[in-house]
């Protein structure tokens, strides 16, 4: 699997479901427009890869405001973490090094 | 030990188009795009911009993302060896050069015969009283990349600077917000007349002349109010607002060089005009990191087409 073939949240009630079904989750709030969103992608695909624990979902902004604005996403790219039905926390910006360590850490 | 022959340290159109040509030339050219090089994606700064209107051969206009991949196809189609690092150290002091990529800097270096710096300059910030608090909570390094969050969505935001890019961000930023307002310090705009014209025209762009901003302000988490003041007649307001960007002029990216190699007193890299030679032999640099005045996406190309006949020209020298 790859960035390109994960699960893309359209709907709110979706989003709220998956929360509570997944233990490992990063949700990735991207724009097409976003250059730095861009960057990432290839090192989401590997971290994919290498985390086949996490579930990895993605979300584009500009189609679904209510999801981002439930998850009170202010700059881009956000990863929103959830750990045991639960969000825990936020990554903001293009760094690869410290969305790794906050996937370790979940 | 890795040894390349020509390196470009860049990820704009200077940076391409001298890979382009040294490539084509069967210099084997690598470049280093750099992993958000300076805080900006690979591309540079075009990828925060939207369309791209005045780069001659694409009437139909284009976004500046697609014009960067563009020319980074062309780049890779001609063989130039593209790494997706940051160089964080160079070592000109003797030959042949020596350079570091971020993380790998107690590793053995990479060496080169010559080096075309194309890194670029990136856009400034104030360091206003209260940007620290609403940094990415509200204040934004760039309308393009996060236009679309929701704290922006039917709110006034405002963008501060004078020029084309101000203009560009103020009239992408209309389609989220309620209405937009540019803050520009003087009581004219620099903006280009095409710009100036659309601005004029778009009901939802209000300009505030003589105007400077003084502090951010907010909820202590994201931010709604601009503390403002009118530079004519020294009368300060709050200027409601969910949104600030700036487009207030770039800075050079010289970091990795700076002191080992001449630089104007802005502090962008000095080269003997009409070429790209600076003080170092076989140390070039192109586009905007040697460009305070022009700046444009074809102006960056053209300088980065200098590089690499200047290049080329000091490598066979050498040989």
């Amino acid at each position: 699997s790859s960035y390109t073939s994960i699960t893309k949240l359209t709907n709110l009630t979706e989003f709220r479901n998956l929360i509570k079904q997944n233990d490992k989750l990063v949700i990735d709030f991207y724009a097409t427009w976003c250059g730095p969103c861009k960057m990432m992608q290839p090192h989401l695909t590997k971290l994919i890869q290498a985390y086949p624990d996490v579930r990895f979902v993605k979300c584009d902004v500009d189609e679904s405001p209510d999801i981002a604005k439930e998850c009170e996403v202010t700059a881009m790219p956000t990863f929103v973490l959830g750990k045991d039905g639960q969000l825990i926390g936020k990554i903001i910006g293009a760094n690869p090094t410290a969305l790794e360590k906050g996937i370790k850490d979940l | 030990m890795i040894h390349h022959k020509v390196t470009i340290i860049g990820s704009g159109p200077a940076a391409h188009t001298a890979a382009i040509y040294l490539a084509r030339a069967e210099m084997k050219p690598t470049l280093y795009e750099g992993m958000m090089a300076n805080g900006i994606a690979a591309g540079g700064q075009l990828t925060t911009t939207t369309d791209i209107e005045n780069f001659p051969g694409f009437p139909e206009s284009l976004s500046g993302s697609e014009l960067m991949e563009r020319m980074r196809k062309q780049s890779a189609k001609f063989g130039t060896n593209i790494i997706t690092e940051t160089v964080s150290k160079v070592d000109l002091s003797s030959k042949p050069f020596r350079l570091w990529t971020e993380f790998n800097e107690d590793a053995e270096p990479v060496t080169t015969d010559a080096i075309i710096l194309a890194t670029g300059a990136s856009a400034k910030r104030m360091h206003l009283p209260g940007e620290e608090t609403y940094w990415q909570q509200g204040i934004s390094a760039c309308a393009v990349c996060d236009g679309a969050v929701p704290i922006f969505r039917n709110k006034p935001l405002a963008v501060i600077g004078g020029g084309d890019s101000a203009c560009e961000e103020a009239e992408f930023l209309t389609k989220y917000a309620s209405k937009v307002y540019i803050l520009v310090r003087k009581d004219h705009f620099r903006a280009s007349v095409i710009m100036q014209r659309r601005i004029e025209k778009n009901p939802n762009i209000i300009v505030l002349f003589n105007t400077v901003a003084l502090e951010a302000k907010g909820d202590g988490k994201l931010l709604n109010m601009l503390r403002i003041k009118n530079t004519k007649s020294n009368v300060e307001n709050d200027l409601e607002v969910n949104g600030l960007f700036y487009a207030i002029g770039h800075s050079p990216a010289t970091d990795i060089v700076k002191g080992q190699v001449d630089e104007e007193e802005t502090g962008y890299i000095k080269t003997v005009p009409g070429s790209s030679l600076t003080s170092v032999p076989g140390f070039f640099a192109a586009g905007d990191v040697q460009d305070s005045r022009y700046r444009q996406a074809v102006t960056s190309a053209g300088s980065g087409c200098i590089a690499a006949l200047d290049a080329e020209r000091y490598l066979s020298a050498q040989e």
